[in-house]
């Protein structure tokens, strides 16, 4: 029932200028929705449909969850029907649109950017200390992503381009990128190659 | 994303929907299937070696006792040359930094390395690996000597092993050392390469077979000459290398 894309959100659409309408104004109690006015506009969006607009021959504000092409059909239109059943682990909040949906169904697109980011530092911190000082749970590797590494790769290119010689710098800092990603590339080749199972 | 793969009976999953943490292959891997050349699957017949197979080959490279062939059992391999001539790399920039960083100690300089020589021993070595085994089987080949690439691919690839010692026991600051460890170096594996190329070659015309060869030591000794005056050049009492990269130190 759910849609297996219920946790993305498609870029584009997110950072596209017709801004879509996040929320009702029935939902949010701490921010003011600055877009609430361009819902009618959002009809046009190719991917993410408003769960308030209706669609062609239905009456509008209908509290039946209309069929969302990316968005999982489980979210609730409006806060009143956010409790009928089906909400991915809803805590009775209503969703709207373009929602990155956590495990918890928590609303994570009104929240301060800082949060967004700390929530991923964090994140990004609880691998690295499970690398680092192995205790804990150890399957906290496979909820894998690529930012830590992409941090880990940064800062040792730019620490180590920063103390090489002058006219040395660049090169530094590409042959270390390279070795780290093609490093792995090749790695993980030669693993599938071995028969291995990556 | 936690697929689990262990169930099925297929060996060697190819495709990249699998991604499970990586478990050595146990059961024996399928070989008889037609995978087309542009697969992954299609070269994982020459990496199908154990570690004391590669193991078994290096010691046999580096000691060029027994018909390489033979040992190789009729099945060559890539992983050997391959993670070899890598290896080989990384060590030469290594002990190469290392060495030029004891001379500036000595001489009470500052020292910083320099990636162009990681830069040249990549293009050096992997071109050495595998391009010169190309033309090598390119002009056999050609003159008819029926030669197999795979074969000399692991020939030239396992006769650098040779190098890794050379270059880690290079660091001796003693001319002299240096030298005859470049001989022991280029003459065990150059040894090697010829005793097992010899087959192949001989089934050529005898002026052909003598050119090929000629060109093989040679290309051998260049690539003897260059380690050493790339890499392990003797520059105690002499001023560190410049930061420029492409003057060898002490020509």
């Amino acid at each position: 029932m759910s849609n297996s894309h219920n946790n993305l959100i498609e870029p584009d659409d997110f950072l596209s200028p017709a801004a879509p309408s996040y929320v009702e104004a029935t939902y949010s109690d701490t921010y003011d929705n600055p877009f609430e006015t361009s819902i009618p506009q959002r009809i046009n969006s190719p991917s993410i449909e408003p769960d308030d607009v209706p669609l062609p021959g239905q009456k509008p504000s209908s509290p039946v969850k209309t069929p969302l092409p990316k968005v999982s059909g489980t979210i609730g239109s409006s806060s009143q029907s956010s409790n009928t059943g089906g909400n991915i682990g809803s805590s009775g909040i209503g969703l709207g649109v373009g929602q990155a949906m956590m495990g918890g169904g928590i609303d994570t697109l009104d929240e301060p950017v800082s949060e967004t980011l700390l929530r991923d530092l964090r994140n990004v911190g609880a691998k690295l200390q499970q690398v680092l000082y192995p205790k804990g749970r150890k399957d906290i590797l496979k909820d894998w992503d690529l930012w830590g590494p992409l941090l880990m790769c940064l800062t040792l290119s730019i620490v180590l381009s920063a103390r090489a010689q002058a006219d040395q710098k660049i090169t530094v800092f590409t042959w270390i990128f390279i070795i780290v990603w093609m490093g792995s590339a090749v790695v993980t080749v030669n693993a599938k190659l071995l028969g291995g199972r990556v | 994303m936690s697929t689990p793969a262990a169930s099925t009976p297929q060996p060697q999953p190819t495709g990249f929907g699998a991604s499970s943490i990586f478990q050595p292959a146990t059961q024996p891997r399928e070989q008889n299937e037609n995978h087309p050349i542009w697969s992954l699957a299609y070269y994982a017949k020459f990496f199908d070696v154990d570690t004391s197979q590669v193991m078994e080959r290096c010691f046999a490279s580096v000691i060029p006792k027994d018909n390489f062939l033979d040992v190789m059992g009729g099945s060559p391999d890539l992983y050997g040359p391959f993670w070899i001539a890598t290896t080989v790399i990384f060590v030469l920039f290594v002990t190469s930094s290392v060495v030029d960083s004891i001379n500036a100690y000595i001489n009470k300089t500052t020292y910083s390395y320099d990636i162009f020589h990681l830069s040249f021993a990549f293009g050096a070595i992997y071109s050495y690996a595998f391009l010169v085994p190309l033309m090598v089987w390119g002009a056999t080949k050609y003159f008819g000597c029926q030669p197999d690439l795979l074969e000399m691919l692991a020939l030239y690839g396992y006769a650098l092993t040779i190098w890794i010692p050379v270059s880690v026991l290079s660091v001796i600051p003693i001319e002299l050392a240096r030298w005859i460890l470049l001989g022991i170096g280029a003459g065990f594996s150059g040894v090697f390469l010829i005793r097992n190329m010899y087959p192949v070659l001989s089934r050529a015309e005898a002026q052909i077979a003598k050119i090929i060869l000629i060109l093989v030591i040679l290309f051998h000794g260049v690539l003897a000459l260059i380690l050493k005056y790339k890499f392990f050049a003797y520059n105690v009492g002499a001023a560190p290398p410049s930061t420029s990269p492409d003057t060898p130190p002490s020509s």
